[in-house]
């Protein structure tokens, strides 16, 4: 291939991101000698861990410490959202709500699907408040509520995808999503669901959620039974 | 900052540049070289670029891969199958197999299940002994871990997860093409063989409902997003074959050939996930024919032949894994997924040897998110305006050909091109051609601005290069006199009530007229079969553009901003794309079938997150004008 | 096993008591979340200004103005304007209107809604701001701003700005433009147009107020409210106040913010932006405007017009 017909299908196309790789220049010809790329043997389940699933110090309303990927989400289906206990918005409508699941699924909610609330407003809500708050909002065993030093915080609600990214420093979070995050954390199954909508809503996505990826034949081909070869 | 081991390697990429003799114009058009005459901040070129750490997916962090290193995939045709088939051992039948398999302790058949939950006696299909299938199809979804996206072996294989041709073949990207023709009923038998949850690679369900958009079809076969099956079970999907109006005076037996729909898709719609699986892969291409639109260039509205002539390009945009060279997809998103891999027909940017005649291609945006305004751009002279044939718009052809330099589309939008290589390769003394995307765009919410041909930043997504000239027995729309079908009437119909539905963001999440699709029980209102409505969608200046959908039936806009359509738009259509600020009224009637559909709006990333309604057609309609 | 489950139902019961007492005490708290009277105006409106004694609404699918009298909300009158209205501004004697698909801005005198005239003001004319002697105009596709003489509607002069401009406001003596689609805001010298500096604010900047000493503005999509000096552009403070901020002014103490996405209008505290006060807004409220008592919200989704009247 001659320099001026390489320069000109160069030309034509608009390369994009170079990542630490020579430029290989034989465009057209489709077997030229690619160059191997050192590739990360990463597992996707990790992959996920570091993107989203930060593992931060946090204290429940009982004062207990806790991190928040080892002990809270690894090999857990979990609901997580965000609130605070003086709100002026629509967090009493989402925690009625989560109470409400909560009451409806007794047999799974502390068993094999957990719920977190985490403030948004540390500084203010002690694991005191947040106890008192959960014991108002009738929340029982299985429904953590946790707070935690503000930049623990701020990383979390980052990583859960409860903010567009903004790095500047906060002068005041009141900020409030009204989305509850729902994760299969050992499955790779992530989600979300609005938090004001009527209980029985959430309660069918939770259990889709929990439920569905255990359904299906238990070989690892997956195949049905009326199946040809 | 940058390690040593990057520092190294982006002097060693800089001598190789300064060795290959690439001049700086050749950088620059590149989009390697800042304004300033710089190297541009990439890692792997400056020093003191950032790098994109390992398990970053957004655009401009993908691997650099090679354009041009392939020649456009054209998907295979799935061949029919008789019914002595050993997939049909459970012959097909109107109501659905709702006995238990014991070795998934579900039923045979998924259909019947709502929201996951068998509903018996539920979803037989309508008109299925006034229509009994002739053609049978099977397709089985399977995961594919050898699939490649570019011949560049520094790329790694990637797993797909995708739809095959029915027997032990693998599945592909695009899915295979189905071929069917109007008036022969046809039934799809598809198979959920795909790996359990866990080994998805990080997205991706394996429950799906496959949807044929934009078939007029029964809801037990349109496949909607509360209908998906689980691995293991099959489901039927039939189509009476028929245009729509087939069921009532005049039109009946056949329907209205006016509603015909030529180029299809098929892809996952299972509600909240649909984005991921679409992704990773669920999707391919329908086409239709009948006795005009007949693929045999001799015959009927003489289009170039199928499939020499006639070719489907799927488009896709991809982020890659700089860290593991992988396909990746983040579910945590709400906005929308742009790529900074350009894919067609599953190929980084490929080539396609042309010959010097008429070419009618099918080009679809799959999404997730991206809006794109095609051009025909000639390298040497990358300004020039190169003209080329719409003839249908969202598998509808046109009342005739109307000629164009770029076509806009959103998610899910098709429209049917005529190209002229011929024509064009004596008109401007070229065998080269790219066909360009020059609407710039960074973010899922909406795109930015349109780019000059040639631009660093527009991508080039397939490359023409015109061969030699052969027979074309093709009409050539520049005779004129080329005529389609024309509009059913609108400005005669008096619409049975007007609704208006508003596209805006609640707490970050989508929705329509304020909520959301908050579950599959929700069916907001209810339209009167044989009773033609008018729907205005509204749009407001808040900063994000919707493809909106609705399924089973076709529309027509009446107006766009209170103007008639633009020519291109003068069509039936199931997607309408809202810009900024934007108010469009259309026609719709419902037809035939009985059930429940969803509108939506087709970047999947809102889809999932809510941005769907569930509606019904039923015996006698309602009165909520804002549901 | 039985005693299990009554221990269950009555947790039930207590809970289902607690729940009623919270709902009771969560009510009595909501008594800031006042709901704002509204009155019907045309489609879709997100543009709205007051010259004190009546409030003006452009209704951008309805392609008119409408009157109301700022004391009791009362229709006086609507008026066609150009296509698309979608901002309204008062100069100090007349009211302007630019109509974002005409690509012109109409001047309306106030007393009687007579037009006064209507002038190109370039591609996509949307947000509007006064700096005593000109209308500045933003240029919402054309990634612009257009200077017109409020006088006789003259065109002084077009400048650069950033990518999607939505917002502008007026310090005294710089005109500052909300970038929308590129994170930015621009701050030019009015005199001239010259760009003076080039800012970055949240994602998504939409709406800006000047307070007098400093600027805020909306981030729509970070759902924040940034504070930047006015002096020298120095962020100040950022504040998550409501889901998509849009527009927000200053009524001579504090600043009032549209939350786009929760259909409800907050007040800040001008000296660290804390919520004051949180008022139910319609649905999809965009504009707002100050009559000199009271405040005026236009909501797009609902076709109708809030006010703090029955409030104040």
């Amino acid at each position: 291939m001659s320099g001026m017909t390489r320069r000109i299908w160069l030309a034509a196309g608009s390369a994009s991101a170079m990542a630490g790789l020579s430029v290989r220049l034989g465009a057209g010809d489709g077997h030229a000698n690619h160059p191997t790329r050192n590739w990360e043997q990463v597992s996707p389940r990790e992959v996920i861990r570091r993107r989203h699933l930060p593992n931060v110090e946090l204290i429940t309303q009982d004062g207990k410490s806790v991190h928040f990927y080892d002990d809270l989400v690894k090999d857990k289906m979990v609901l997580i959202n965000f609130m605070y206990a003086h709100c002026e918005k629509i967090c009493p409508t989402m925690t009625a709500n989560l109470a409400h699941v909560q009451r409806m699924l007794p047999e799974r909610i502390g068993h094999d699907i957990f719920m977190y609330s985490i403030t948004l407003k540390p500084e203010a809500d002690t694991p005191e408040v947040l106890k008192e708050y959960a014991k108002m909002h009738g929340a029982g065993p299985g429904w953590l509520f946790l707070t935690g030093k503000p930049e623990d915080i701020e990383t979390l609600r980052r990583s859960l995808g409860f903010t567009s990214p903004d790095p500047e420093e906060d002068a005041d979070k009141s900020n409030h999503i009204g989305m509850i995050r729902i994760g299969n954390e050992p499955m790779l199954r992530w989600s979300a669901c609005p938090a004001e909508i009527r209980p029985q809503g959430i309660i069918n996505m939770i259990l889709a959620e929990a439920d569905d990826p255990l359904i299906g034949p238990t070989s690892e081909t997956g195949t049905a039974a009326a199946t040809v070869k | 900052m940058a390690t040593q081991r990057e520092i190294a390697n982006a002097r060693k990429n800089r001598l190789e540049i300064i060795k290959a003799g690439l001049t700086r114009r050749d950088l620059f058009k590149m989009g390697l070289l800042t304004s300033a005459g710089y190297l541009i901040q990439k890692n792997g070129l400056s020093a003191w670029a950032q790098s994109c750490a390992a398990g970053s997916c957004q655009p401009g962090c993908s691997p650099f891969i090679p354009p041009f290193l392939d020649p456009l995939y054209i998907p295979p045709i799935v061949p029919s199958r008789p019914l002595t088939d050993p997939a049909f051992k459970l012959p097909p039948q109107q109501c659905p197999h709702n006995t238990r398999n014991p070795a998934i302790n579900r039923p045979y058949e998924g259909r019947g299940q709502y929201d996951g939950v068998l509903q018996a006696g539920k979803d037989c299909f309508q008109y299925f002994h006034r229509y009994p299938p002739q053609v049978y199809f099977v397709q089985r979804l399977r995961a594919n871990p050898n699939f490649r996206i570019t011949s560049d072996t520094s790329i790694p294989a990637q797993t797909i997860w995708g739809f095959n041709r029915g027997g032990s073949d693998p599945a592909m990207v695009p899915g295979p093409t189905i071929v069917t023709h109007y008036q022969t009923p046809f039934l799809v038998r598809r198979f959920n063989e795909l790996p359990p949850q866990a080994q998805n690679g990080g997205f991706g369900v394996p429950e799906v409902s496959p949807h044929l958009h934009n078939y007029h079809s029964g809801p037990e076969s349109d496949g909607g997003p509360c209908r998906y099956f689980f691995r293991g079970q099959f489901y039927d999907f039939y189509h009476t074959g028929q245009q729509a109006g087939f069921s009532t005076t005049p039109f009946s037996p056949t329907g209205d050939v006016r509603e015909s729909l030529g180029s299809l898709w098929y892809h996952d719609h299972r509600k909240d996930h649909t984005a991921e699986n679409t992704y990773k892969g669920m999707a391919g291409f329908q086409v239709n024919f009948n006795q005009f639109d007949t693929g045999d260039e001799g015959t009927g509205f003489r289009l170039p032949s199928f499939p020499q002539y006639d070719v489907p390009l799927l488009l896709a945009d991809k982020l890659v894994d700089p860290g593991t060279g992988l396909l990746c997809f983040d579910t945590f998103g709400f906005d929308g997924l742009v790529g900074d891999v350009q894919l067609v027909n599953g190929k980084v940017q490929p080539f396609m040897d042309v010959s010097a005649r008429r070419y009618r291609f099918r080009v679809l945006d799959t999404g997730p998110s991206r809006f794109y305004e095609l051009h025909l751009t000639d390298p040497r002279n990358p300004s020039t305006r190169i003209y080329f044939w719409i003839i249908g718009n969202d598998g509808n052809l046109l009342p005739k050909p109307y000629l164009t330099d770029s076509i806009r589309m959103g998610p899910a939008e098709r429209f049917d091109i005529i190209i002229d290589f011929g024509r064009l390769q004596k008109q401007f003394g070229t065998s080269i051609l790219n066909f360009e995307n020059r609407l710039l765009q960074t973010d899922g919410r909406a795109p930015k601005s349109v780019l000059p041909g040639g631009d660093p930043q527009a991508k080039v997504c397939m490359q023409f290069r015109i061969g030699a000239a052969v027979p074309d027995g093709s009409l050539d729309p520049m005779k004129g006199g080329m005529t389609f079908y024309q509009l059913p009437p609108t400005t005669t119909v008096v619409p049975r009530i007007t609704r208006t539905f508003n596209f805006n963001r609640k707490n970050g999440q989508w929705q329509i007229n304020g909520r959301g699709l908050d579950n599959c029980a929700d069916i907001r209102f209810t339209v009167q079969r044989g009773a033609p409505e008018k729907w205005i969608l509204i749009n407001t200046s808040g900063g994000w553009q919707h493809p909106v959908h609705i399924h089973t039936e076709e529309f027509q806009i009446l107006s766009r901003n209170g103007n008639l359509p633009t020519m291109g738009e003068r069509s039936r259509k199931d997607v309408c794309r809202l810009q900024f600020s934007e108010r469009v009224e259309l026609m719709i009637r419902f037809r035939d079938f009985l059930g429940d559909y969803p509108m939506h709006c087709h970047n999947v990333v809102h889809e999932d997150h809510n941005m769907m309604v569930l509606w019904q057609i039923g015996t006698v309609g309602d009165n909520n004008t804002t549901p | 096993m039985p005693a299990l489950h009554k221990r269950r139902y009555q947790s039930i019961r207590g809970a289902k008591a607690f729940l009623s007492l919270l709902f009771l005490f969560v009510l009595s708290r909501c008594v800031s979340a006042q709901v704002l009277v509204t009155f019907p105006v045309g489609e879709s409106p997100e543009g709205i200004a007051s010259d004190g004694t009546y409030v003006w609404v452009a209704s951008q699918f309805s392609n008119i103005v409408t009157k109301l009298r700022a004391r009791d909300g009362a229709e006086v009158g609507t008026y066609r304007v150009g296509t698309r209205p979608v901002a309204v501004l008062f100069d100090g004697s007349n009211i302007w209107v630019s109509n974002l698909v005409s690509g012109t801005v109409t001047k309306v005198r106030p007393r009687d809604g007579a037009l006064l005239g209507t002038f190109s003001a370039g591609t996509t004319p949307g947000d509007m701001a006064f700096d005593g002697t000109n209308l500045w105009v933003a240029n919402r596709d054309g990634d612009r701003v257009t200077k017109l003489r409020a006088a006789d509607g003259a065109i002084v002069g077009t400048y650069p700005v950033g990518s999607r401009p939505m917002g502008l406001a007026f310090d005294g003596a710089h005109i500052w433009v909300a970038n929308n689609m590129d994170g930015t805001i621009t701050k030019l010298r009015a005199s001239d147009g010259f760009a003076v500096g080039t800012f970055p604010a949240g994602e998504s900047p939409f709406g800006l107020a000047f307070d007098g000493t400093n600027i805020w503005i909306t981030n729509f999509f970070a759902d924040s409210v940034t504070k930047l000096r006015g002096r020298d552009g120095a962020k100040v403070g950022t504040f998550y106040i409501g889901s998509s901020p849009a527009r927000l002014i200053y009524d001579g103490t504090n600043i009032w913010v549209t939350n786009n996405g929760s259909d409800n209008v907050v007040v800040l505290r001008k000296k660290n932006g804390s919520i004051l006060r949180t008022y139910g807004a319609g649905k999809d409220p965009f504009g707002i405007a100050f009559d000199g008592v009271n405040i005026w919200v236009a909501n797009s989704g609902d076709n109708t017009v809030s006010s703090s009247i029955s409030l104040m």
